[in-house]
Parts: C-alpha cells; sequence; structure tokens
C-alpha cells in the first residue's frame, strides 16, 4: 500500500498540512504586477530538466492519442492480432532472443498470446493516461469542493469533513478499491444509464481511484484555505461586504490555482501507479484491451523465462511516471523557488 | 497528557466502528446490488455437488438468511462480549474481542492474523529502518552538499526512486540477485523464530524493494527540510554563538527538519502495517495483505472485515504516537 | 488447481508418448507449430509393476521402487485443503494425499498404465459383493485396523462416516455426495448435525456386526466399488466427530498421521503409532518417510525452482512445470530423466450456452465448432508436452470405452472459416432477427473464464479473434476461479443478464467411468439455477436418454460402448468445444522413491512415495 498515491504522492512535500500557512510570497504578491502564472512560466523555462520531461510529457500523450497511426507505420496497427508462429512450439514462449525482438516486432511479442508488444505498450498508454488523468481531475474536484467549504467555513462544517477525511484516510485503499472492482463485472445500470465493456471499466476505475484520491488533494485545499482566510485581502474583501461565494472565487481561488496546479500534476504520476496497481492485482482493464499493469500482471507469471516481457511494460511506467514527476516538480519550484 | 490519549483512543475506537460499518455495506450490501444472492454467496462455500442442503446449511450456520443489521450486530456482539457458533457437532464459544471465524476453512480470524501479523510487522518494520536511514542520510548529505554532483545524483535518485513501484523493481530484484547471481532466496517467507539467518536473507529483497520509492521521498523530504532550517535564525544564532558545526547540524537544524519526517512516518508505517500489500504478493509472503486479498476475492467476510479492522487500528494508533513523539521532537509542540 | 474443476485421474501413455516427445524436441527449431504432432492420440499402456527410469518412467512403472523408509520428505503445494477432513473435501490433490492418513473402503490400484485405473481393497476386506439384482451390496473391513488413537475401527464408523459426508452437507459442504443419489433411505434422514439421535441413521445403509456393512441402493449402480473409493469412506467414529472442525483432530488410519494443520502454511505428518502393517497385505500403507511435510499456498513461479535446487521432494499441486520451468526440462537431458508428462484425466473446453440465442440454434453452435483454431490454443496452453493433446470429443481419452472420433475435422484443427460461415448463414436463415444484414450477430456476447490460470485468458482471446473473423463479436469476462460457477459462468441469472455464450471449463472426472466423467457436467438433472456446472445450460434430451440406458445396463462393455454414444451426441449437439485432452508435464527430484503416476488420480500416488 506504501506506493500509492497517498504516501507515494507529493502530498508529503512543502504543501503538507503541517507546514502549510505559507502560500509562498510570490502567491502573495499575485496582485501587482506580473501575473503568478507568468513569473512562473519565466522561471520554468529557465528549468531544463522540467522542459525536458515536459516534452516527453507532451511525446507521450502524442503517442497515445495517434496510437493507431504509430503502430500502423511499424506495421502492427491492430494489438490484438496474434502471432502463433512466432512461438516456440514447445513452451508458448517466444521464439528467439530478448522475447522475440525483430524488425517487424520491436518490443518482442508477448509470450503464450503471442501479440505484439510494442503495439500493446502504445495503445495501453491510452489506458493509464486516461484513468491517471481523470482520476485526477475527479479527486481535485470533490478535494477543491470539500477543502475550500472546510477551510473557509470553519467550525462544524470543518469538524464534519475533516472527520469524514480521517475515515478515509484510515482505510486499506487497496482493499476497497478491489473490493469494488471485483464486484462490479461486465454490465452495470445506474440511474437509467447502462455501461458495458471497456467504457463501463474505465469508468470504474477513474472512480475508485478518483474517489479514494480526494481526502489528500482536500486536505492541502484547506489548509491553503485556512492560510489565505486569514490574510488582509481576504479580511479586506469581507469588511467590503462581499458575500462568501464571491469570496471563494475571487479572492481564493485565483491563489489556489497554482498549489492546485503543482498537486495536480504530481497526482497524474501517482494515479497512473495505482491504476498499475490495481491492474496487476488482476482487477481493472478486460482483454483484449492492452494495459501496461496488465502486462505486467501477466508478466509475473514468466518473467523468469522472459524478462524481457516485464522489463517493456516495467520501463513505459517508469518512464512516464519519472516524466510527469520530474515536470511536476520544476512546476512547483516555478511557483515556489524558496524550495530550492 | 493521560486525559489527551484516552480521548485520542476513545475517537479511534469510533473511527474504527464507522469503517467496520462501511467495510460490512460495501462487502454485503454493494454485491446485491451487482446481483448477488444470500443462495449464490453460500453456493459459492459449497463444493462442486451444490447439495441443497449443504447451500441452506452453510447459509443458516454463517448467518446469510438473515437481515444484513442483525448480521451486523452480531458481529458487533461478538467484538465486544464474544459469541457462542455451532461447528455442526457442538457450540464453540468465541471470546471477545471475537472476529468470527473464516467461511472458508473454519479457523477463528484472530488466529489466523496472529499468524499473518509477524510476517507483515517483519516486512513493514524492516523496511521502515531500511527507508529512514537512508532517505535520512541522503537527505541530510544532499542538503549539506547543496548544488554540487552529489545533490543532483541524489536527488535523481530519489526522483526515479518514487517512480519505480514495487511490482516492477520487485521482480528486478528477484532476477538479478535470485535468479542470476543466487545470491539470495526468490520469494518466501521463513519465520525468525524458525531460523533467524533464513528469515533475514528472505527478507533482504522485500525490505529493498518496499523501501527504496520511501527513502527517495524521505530523502527530498528531508533535504527541503534541511535547506529550510538553516536558513532559520536559530541557526544563525547557534552559529554565531560558536557552536561546532556538527552540534548545529545535527543537535539543532536535524532535530527541527525530522518533525514533518516523523509526521509522515507514523501515517506510513501505519500503512505498511495495514498490510503491504504488493510487496506481499511479489514475493509470496503470507502477511494479512495478501491474506485480505485472497478473502476479498473468496468473499471471505470475516477475514475481511478482520484485516481491514486491524490494519485501522494500526493506523489510528501510528498517528496517536506520532503526536505523542511531537512533543518530545518538537518541545514547543503543546498536546491539548 | 481449483476446487471447482477437479482433476483426477490421468493416464499413461507408453511408446506413443516418448514418440511424440522426441519429435517435438526435434522440431523446436522450427517456427511453425503445424509441423507438430497436433491431434495425436496416445494408446494406454497395460502397465507393468517394473522399475524404470528415464522420462515418462513414472508413468510406465515404478521409479526407485523401495519399500525402505526415508527422512523427511518435503512437498510444496501452489494451493491449501479445502479441508483434511476426508468426508468435507473435493481437491484433487487431496484425495492422491489422503492414503497417507486415512484408509478408504477401497482404494486405487498403486499400479502405472491402466491397471491404475482398477479398485482395489483398503479398509474393505475384498471388493463389494453383489446381490438382489445389483441392489444389494455388501462389505466386510480388516480386523484389527486402528485409529492414531488406538481404538479399533468399526463398520458402524465406515457408515457413520458416509453419512456424515453425503447427508451431512449441511455442515461438511465441501465433498461430493453421491451415495444420496444411490442408496435407499426410507427415513429421510436429515443428517448427523441436525438429527442428533445415534440411533438414527440411513436405513439403506446397515452393520449387522462390527465388520459387515451392507448398502442397499434404489436402482442397480455398477460403479459401486468406485464409489468406495472416495476419501468419504474412510472411518470416523461418531463420538470424535466435531463437525466443521473435526479436521483439527482428525483420527488417522493409515500410515501417517496429521501433527499439525495451519491453514495457508504447512502440514505436518509423522508415523501413526497405531498403523499394523499385517492388516495391509497388499502394501498400500508402507512408511516410506520418517515425516512429511506439505507446505501450502507456495508461489507457482517458484515451485519449480525448489524442486530444481533440492528444497522441495515434490509438487503436490499435480498440474506439472510453469512455463520457465518446462523450457529447462525439455533442455535438458538430466532433467528431462526426472520428468513425465502424462494425461491429467481432464480436458479443457469451452461449453456453448445453448439457452442463449442464436446459440439455441444447432448451426450457430457448429459454425463455432468449425472456426476454433485448436492448434495456436494447444501451443498456447503448453504444446503437446504440457499442454495436451487436441481434443475433438467430450470425454478425454481415458475413458474406459472411449471411442476416438472427430466430427468437426479441419486441416491441422486451424478451423475452416468457409465450413464455420457457411453453418452461420444457414443459422441466420433461421434466425434473421438475431443478425445484421452483413451476416454478422448483432449482440455482443461474453466468453467467461476463470481469472486463475493465464493460458485460459490467452486461449480464450484466440477463440474471441476466431469468433471476430467470422461476424460474432465477445468480450472476455475473467471471474473469481471459486467464484465461477456460483456467481457466473454456472448462474443462470447472471450468464443471462451478460449474454454470457460462451464458458471455459476444465474437469476431471470423480471416478474413471463415462458416468463419473459426464454425468455432472451434461446431464439435464445436473442443472443448477446457481453453482452450474453443465455449462451448456441444455438439458439435451437425448444425452439424459443415454444416461438411462447406460445406467441400466449391467454389462460392463455394452455400458462402456453406451457412454461412448452419449459423448457421440453430445458432440452432435455442438454442446462443447474440446481444445485439449490435459497432459501435464511433471517432475519428480531424484530424492524421491516409489514413484508412480496414478492414472486414476491424475497425479502421482502420493501415498506411495518416499524419499531417500
Amino acid at each position: 500500500m506504501t506506493t500509492l498515491p497517498g504516501d507515494a504522492s507529493p502530498l508529503h512535500d512543502n504543501f503538507g498540512e503541517e507546514e502549510t500557512p505559507e502560500p509562498g510570497t510570490a502567491a502573495g504578491k499575485a496582485i501587482e504586477g506580473r501575473s503568478l502564472t507568468q513569473i512562473a512560466w519565466s522561471r520554468l523555462k529557465k528549468d531544463k530538466v522540467a522542459i525536458a520531461a515536459g516534452g516527453v510529457v507532451l511525446f507521450l500523450i502524442l503517442l497515445a492519442i495517434l496510437a493507431p497511426l504509430v503502430t500502423g507505420i511499424f506495421g502492427v496497427g491492430d494489438p490484438s492480432k496474434q502471432y502463433p508462429d512466432l512461438l516456440n512450439p514447445d513452451s508458448a514462449m517466444p521464439a528467439g532472443a530478448m522475447g522475440g525482438i525483430s524488425g517487424d516486432h520491436l518490443l518482442g511479442i508477448e509470450p503464450i498470446g503471442s501479440r505484439d508488444v510494442f503495439s500493446r505498450i502504445v495503445f495501453g498508454s491510452r489506458v493509464s493516461l486516461l484513468i491517471a488523468t481523470s482520476a485526477s481531475l475527479l479527486s481535485l474536484l470533490i478535494g477543491i469542493v470539500l477543502g475550500v467549504t472546510a477551510g473557509f467555513f470553519g467550525g462544524i462544517v470543518d469538524m464534519a469533513i475533516s472527520r469524514i477525511m480521517d475515515v478515509f484516510l484510515a482505510f486499506p485503499l487497496l482493499l476497497f478499491a478491489l473490493a469494488l472492482a471485483a464486484i462490479i463485472s461486465d454490465k452495470f445500470t445506474l440511474l437509467g444509464l447502462t455501461m458495458t465493456g471497456d467504457f463501463l471499466h474505465i469508468s470504474v476505475l477513474i472512480f475508485i481511484i478518483g474517489f479514494f484520491g480526494w481526502p489528500y488533494a482536500g486536505r492541502i485545499v484547506r489548509g491553503q484555505t485556512i492560510a489565505l482566510r486569514e490574510r488582509e485581502f481576504v479580511d479586506a474583501a469581507r469588511v467590503l461586504g462581499a458575500r462568501p461565494g464571491r469570496i471563494i472565487r475571487k479572492e481564493l481561488m485565483p491563489n489556489l490555482i497554482a498549489p492546485i496546479l503543482v498537486y495536480g500534476t504530481l497526482l497524474i504520476p501517482a494515479n497512473i501507479l495505482f491504476e498499475a496497481a490495481l491492474s496487476f492485482l488482476g482487477v481493472g482493464i478486460r482483454p483484449p484491451t492492452p494495459s501496461w499493469g496488465k502486462m505486467l500482471n501477466d508478466a509475473i507469471n514468466y518473467f523468469r523465462a522472459d524478462p524481457e516481457y516485464l522489463i517493456v511494460p516495467g520501463l513505459a511506467i517508469f518512464i512516464t511516471v519519472l516524466a510527469f514527476n520530474l515536470f511536476g516538480d520544476g512546476l512547483r519550484d516555478a511557483f515556489d523557488p524558496k524550495a530550492h | 497528557m493521560i486525559n489527551y490519549i484516552v480521548r485520542r483512543l476513545l475517537a479511534g475506537v469510533v473511527l474504527l466502528f464507522v469503517i467496520s460499518l462501511i467495510t460490512f455495506f460495501i462487502f454485503f450490501v454493494i454485491p446485491r446490488l451487482g446481483g448477488q444472492t444470500p443462495e449464490s454467496l453460500a453456493s459459492s462455500f459449497v463444493g462442486k455437488t451444490q447439495d441443497p442442503k449443504a447451500i441452506e446449511g452453510v447459509m443458516h450456520r454463517f448467518g446469510f438468511d438473515q437481515s444484513i443489521w442483525v448480521q451486523y450486530g452480531r458481529y458487533i456482539k461478538g467484538v465486544f462480549f464474544g459469541y457462542d457458533f455451532s461447528n455442526g457437532a457442538e457450540q464453540v464459544h468465541c471470546f471477545a474481542p471475537c472476529l468470527g471465524f473464516s467461511y472458508k476453512n473454519d479457523i477463528l480470524v484472530s488466529h489466523s492474523i496472529s499468524e499473518w501479523l509477524p510476517v507483515t510487522l517483519s516486512i513493514a518494520l524492516g523496511a521502515s529502518v531500511v527507508w529512514l536511514l537512508f532517505g535520512v542520510t541522503v537527505g541530510v548529505i544532499s542538503a549539506l552538499r547543496r548544488g554540487t554532483w552529489v545533490d543532483r545524483a541524489g536527488m535523481l535518485t530519489a526522483l526515479m526512486g518514487v517512480s519505480l513501484p514495487v511490482y516492477f523493481i520487485g521482480p528486478l530484484l528477484m532476477i538479478v540477485f535470485a535468479n542470476n547471481w543466487h545470491l539470495l532466496p526468490d520469494s518466501g517467507y521463513v519465520p525468525l523464530t524458525t531460523d533467524p539467518y533464513q528469515w533475514f536473507m528472505h527478507l533482504v529483497l522485500p525490505w529493498a524493494a518496499t523501501a527504496f520509492g520511501l527513502a527517495a521521498l524521505y530523502a527530498r523530504l528531508t533535504r527541503v527540510g534541511m535547506l529550510d532550517t538553516l536558513n532559520e535564525d536559530f541557526i544563525r544564532t547557534a552559529r554565531a554563538k560558536g557552536l561546532p558545526e556538527r552540534t548545529v547540524i545535527f543537535k539543532h537544524a536535524l532535530r527541527a527538519a525530522l518533525t514533518p519526517i516523523v509526521t509522515i512516518f507514523g501515517m506510513d508505517l501505519g500503512f505498511a502495517l495495514g498490510g503491504v500489500v504488493l510487496t506481499e504478493y511479489v514475493f509470496n509472503l503470507p502477511g494479512i495483505g495478501r491474506e485480505a486479498v485472497d478473502a476479498v476475492n473468496q468473499s471471505d467476510l470475516p477475514v475481511v472485515m478482520g484485516v481491514t479492522i486491524v490494519a485501522a487500528a494500526f493506523i489510528v494508533l501510528a498517528n496517536l504516537v506520532v503526536d505523542l513523539l511531537y512533543g518530545v521532537v518538537d518541545p514547543r509542540v503543546r498536546l491539548s | 488447481m481449483n476446487r471447482h474443476s477437479k482433476l483426477l485421474g490421468g493416464v499413461a501413455l507408453a511408446a506413443s508418448v516418448a514418440l511424440a516427445a522426441s519429435a517435438c524436441s526435434s522440431s523446436k527449431s522450427k517456427s511453425s507449430p503445424s509441423t507438430k504432432p497436433t491431434g495425436n492420440v496416445t494408446t494406454l499402456p497395460s502397465g507393468a509393476n517394473s522399475s524404470a527410469e528415464g522420462f515418462n518412467a513414472a508413468v510406465n512403472g515404478f521409479v526407485r521402487p523401495t519399500d525402505k523408509q526415508g527422512g523427511t520428505m518435503t512437498l510444496v503445494n501452489r494451493s491449501d485443503w479445502d479441508s483434511p477432513d476426508t468426508g468435507n473435501q473435493y481437491d484433487a490433490f487431496a484425495w492422491a494425499f489422503d492414503g497417507n492418513y486415512a484408509r478408504s473402503m477401497m482404494a486405487y490400484a498403486q499400479k502405472p498404465g491402466v491397471e491404475g485405473t482398477k479398485v482395489v481393497p483398503d479398509l474393505a476386506q475384498a471388493a463389494g459383493v453383489v446381490s438382489d439384482g445389483g441392489l444389494t451390496w455388501t462389505y466386510k473391513i480388516k480386523t484389527g485396523v486402528k485409529y492414531s488413537d488406538g481404538t479399533v475401527v468399526k463398520a458402524a464408523d465406515v457408515k457413520y462416516a458416509i453419512e456424515r459426508s453425503n447427508w451431512g452437507q449441511d455442515v461438511l459442504q465441501n465433498g461430493p455426495n453421491y451415495f444420496t443419489n444411490f442408496v435407499k433411505d426410507d427415513t429421510k434422514y436429515q443428517g448427523p448435525y441436525k438429527d442428533t439421535n445415534p440411533a438414527d441413521g440411513v436405513s439403506g445403509i446397515q452393520t449387522p456386526d462390527d465388520s459387515t456393512i451392507v448398502f442397499h441402493l434404489k436402482q442397480p449402480f455398477a460403479d459401486f466399488d468406485y464409489l468406495m473409493a472416495i476419501p468419504g469412506s474412510a472411518p470416523v467414529p461418531r463420538s470424535a466427530d466435531k463437525g466443521a472442525d473435526y479436521f483439527k483432530s482428525y483420527l488417522a488410519t493409515g500410515q501417517y498421521k496429521i501433527d499439525s494443520y495451519k491453514p495457508g502454511v504447512e502440514m505436518d505428518l509423522s508415523p501413526n503409532p497405531s498403523f499394523d502393517p499385517s492388516t495391509d497385505p497388499d502394501k498400500l500403507h508402507v512408511l516410506r518417510a520418517s515425516k512429511i511435510v506439505v507446505k501450502v499456498k507456495q508461489d507457482k513461479s517458484t515451485i519449480d525452482d525448489q524442486l530444481f535446487n533440492g528444497s522441495a521432494d515434490g509438487d503436490l499441486t499435480g498440474v506439472g512445470v510453469q512455463a520457465a520451468g518446462q523450457a529447462k526440462v525439455m533442455g535438458d537431458p538430466k532433467l528431462k530423466a526426472d520428468a513425465d508428462s502424462a494425461y491429467a484425466n481432464s480436458e479443457s473446453y469451452f461449453a456453448i450456452n445453448g439457452t442463449m440465442k442464436p446459440f439455441d440454434n444447432l448451426d450457430c453452435r457448429q459454425a463455432v465448432e468449425w472456426i476454433t483454431d485448436k492448434n495456436t490454443m494447444q501451443t498456447q496452453l503448453g504444446g503437446p508436452i504440457a499442454g495436451g493433446d487436441i481434443a475433438t470429443t467430450a470425454q478425454p481419452p481415458t475413458v474406459p470405452g472411449w471411442v476416438k472420433e472427430d466430427q468437426y475435422a479441419t486441416t491441422d484443427h486451424k478451423g475452416d472459416a468457409t465450413k464455420a460461415k457457411a453453418s452461420l448463414a444457414k443459422c441466420q436463415s433461421a434466425e434473421p432477427d438475431q443478425f445484421n444484414a452483413d451476416g454478422t450477430l448483432k449482440t455482443t456476447y461474453e466468453i467467461t473464464i476463470r481469472d486463475n490460470a493465464d493460458r485460459e485468458e490467452k486461449i480464450a482471446e484466440t477463440l474471441q479473434n476466431n469468433l471476430k473473423s467470422i461476424g460474432i463479436q465477445t468480450t472476455i469476462d475473467a471471474k473469481p476461479f471459486n467464484k465461477y460457477n456460483a456467481d457466473f459462468a454456472g448462474n443462470r441469472q447472471y450468464s443471462q443478464a451478460h449474454k454470457v455464450a460462451i464458458s471455459f471449463s476444465k474437469w476431471g472426472w470423480d471416478f474413471p467411468t463415462g458416468y463419473g466423467y459426464m454425468y455432472g457436467i451434461f446431464a439435464g438433472s445436473a442443472i443448477h439455477e446457481s453453482g452450474n456446472y453443465v455449462l451448456s445450460w441444455m438439458d439435451d434430451k437425448a444425452v439424459d436418454q443415454g444416461f438411462e440406458t447406460a445406467l441400466a445396463e449391467t454389462d460392463k462393455t455394452k455400458r462402456d460402448a453406451d457412454y461412448a454414444a452419449i459423448d457421440h451426441q453430445i458432440m452432435s449437439d455442438a454442446l462443447i468445444v474440446p481444445i485439449v485432452y490435459n497432459k501435464e508435464l511433471v517432475y519428480r527430484p531424484e530424492t524421491l522413491t516409489n514413484v508412480v503416476f496414478s492414472q486414476a488420480l491424475g497425479m502421482y500416488y502420493f501415498s506411495a512415495m518416499g524419499v531417500k
């Protein structure tokens, strides 16, 4: 459980609740002169590592969108196509060295299933990125609404929301995710809408990962809100008779954008890992739709005979997560140079 | 102080209560929405004969024939007062705190957990030592050598560590250290009491795989914390007083920088004790996490409930200990 | 292995397996799997009781035969017992292991080859004596047999054991209950747990004295001796029974006793001091180890290495080596000499849901038969050595009376798109509502598989591709194996709601006869609303009629022919698509002694085994 969002996620970094009451000097000055975003952008441009990582992220996103095109160029357009003739008939392991790597199959073929690994990796990026990004958005959405509510109104509202967060935080997250994912099978009707197939499974994963992730986002937003609530410009707005809704929208939100943006960027890689963990434990996307976690789940059975099949999806996850982390790191430094 | 602890413990009990209720709900009510009936639940605990008598017997013995609230009530009653159940031939009393018995093999859940817990404890405690030691050391060095290649290398490794999930690094370590070099055993668990040396050897890879990502995180945190405190006034004052640099760094700066570390460490350790599921799965270690996943897959609800409550209790306790430790690490904190 | 697809029994193959093996290893360099000897089915050796060595030696004879006692035997197991209580278990490995600590009335002969599918007396003095036109079976039990606590075994204990395991399923829910189908009972006995009066019991089972037990049947049942070989007939004294908890204090009658059993961890056995070898003239219970340690829930990927590096003496899972191990064994002559490849007495197949439109139409089902590429699936399942021979019948070839036949023969078993499309077109003209104008099916159907076997998922993907090529769209749904029949593939409500058209299954016999293999998966009366194993869901009247005819037949040869006719009917009606007759590549470390592969149990005879 320790590699899941929450513990391995960036919330431990300097947005952590305990040290929150410091929204960053830059944030405070946002009102005057150049906007915070402009300042951050000029800083980010100077961070070569972050820019490079951002480039990788962009490349991955393009790859996911253009998956059919890219694999088509390499002649392996259909990720479900089997090449049984390339298996060693004695063991059903890929014939040839390195998991059957060849000119036609750049990353080899999968053991037993005999499908092209390259094409499955490229198509698999779609699932990973789609689920991780959507789940992050969901977490942030719930986290912002409840975090701001708790932080801004305080008192009994804060108490209630904080206790709910405590309950969520004390849950053995993975077990619940497993249980939920296992229960919802091939068809699920909610409010008259019947979902099936990949759409259902992807929605379920997004819901599980996103929903269970909100308290982490919520805590950060709440902490930031509490800190901002006591600042002069909020007091000023209040004295001038602004309604809470307006204060939240006009005064708080602009100052919350930076931490939320940074946290969101760093949440995506954590969610990629979470999705892969669920697939690794056997719940998630159903075959034949490719997914990196599912490939790793498969590879666990064969890695002693065919390590290449473990390494390829493992590296895909590693590179993607690393790129997102480096970029998110750079983004944070840009918004909050104190960390450096 | 005592007052505070008692209050926190009571709050913890309430939290566990809520968690048990939600667990019960998720595992009993949601499957019903998916079309599960008490009969079909019972039939999954019956052999392939599917004798109607067997299904009915299971429903009665496990209590599926009663309403969900009665079932939950019986469970809670068992936790506080114990309860009697029948093994067919005679009544058996399960003493409080009774977590029930497994639907799968009629073993008391408390007994099973007591067998799995040492495994999880071994992994979690061992790994926590590793990640704390490595993380803090690397973090301190990085902070002191700020901007040098040592700092960059340390931080790059840290970032890579965060990006390497245990289900990838674990098998990789197995390939290298067990399959190719035969330095360490591949997987499995040997109890400490059976053979301490083998216990240690079997846990080296799980510790490493579990600790890698967290060590990375702690290194980053320590570094940031150190850099922050090194800029603070009291450090400047200490230096100005002419204290030796070593004293300044270790007695003053590190101590202050450790405060946030302690918080997270409590959380992480609590989580780890609640089941290092992935590590246990990858290395085939019979800890509470792996067994709970199996129990989830087999609808063995009492085991799931038991593990969930124990895991949550660890998290609650860990948080309490952390808050108490605060007072020690940072004398400014007053518990109230 | 899982409790719902029991793999019991097996078959051995002599010359032709060796042939297939050498053909296979020589074809290793060839890239096309079509050159391998697909579709060959091997014939059964008669099984001489002699010492043997080399590849397949334990299939053809005994490896390192001895009656000497060795040291500690360490066995590893991927899964865990459903229960070590002989009256509450259905796991195949458990049945192959029980002989170590329990004596059932009859037992499978400790012989290789066909001889190993026959039953011989164990606790009974002789096979059942039939009278009253096949309606009465009388057994005498051996005198002087004792439990591990020293008390003497009585005929009443056998009666009680059978009553508790068959009629007491309200508490002991795991095991089979065949006796309730065949033994007469006028008292509507509720089992020992509901009816606690010791005077009550099944009226059709009588014990006139301490060594005689008589069974009165409702109808003649010629396989009755096989029922007595099910471990549930091992004696249990009423006074010691603790219901579901009896496994914790099991009274052993075999050569070992259970010292401790920790579920999920380990079982330890040591010699049973009360065991008297003089009560075992046929030497079914010889102490060949000083201690047995069974480690359960072992990581399947490391079991092979434990066998190769000597840290374990045997694999009790009985499903053979993994992919990596297979490559290793087949590539190393030294390792190969310590391995066997044998029929596991089971078959892997896809059942077609004959109640799902339009698969209620025979032509639609036959289209599936024609398009299935069994050749690729065989490779994916492990090839002819570790996967099995391509299957074309409903029963595996190890069932007595089996007849080789292929009603859907295609070139190299690769499927035939032309014939498949022709069948589908015929189906379309009968069921136009179900089809689009272009001849594809309107609905997307579901293929259910069990989630614990990666290879099954791969062959399901192959089938998915096959079906797609003729216009049948499917999704694959992997379900928890232990709830597969209760909640999913075998649950009518689920399979209707989710349009389950095809379900994977792997089935092994409870005892080696046509009835023992087919009844539970094809008879109309075996269909249940949930927990169903008749995954074709079809109450096929012709098949039901076949069972009636066969059960009434008293001549064994004619009865076997009746079962072969049922097999033919099942395939004509296209209820299932057979994939392979499962074979396992099993490795026996050189530390083991007296190793023989039991055709009946489908794995090594674990109670005959010892260590050096």
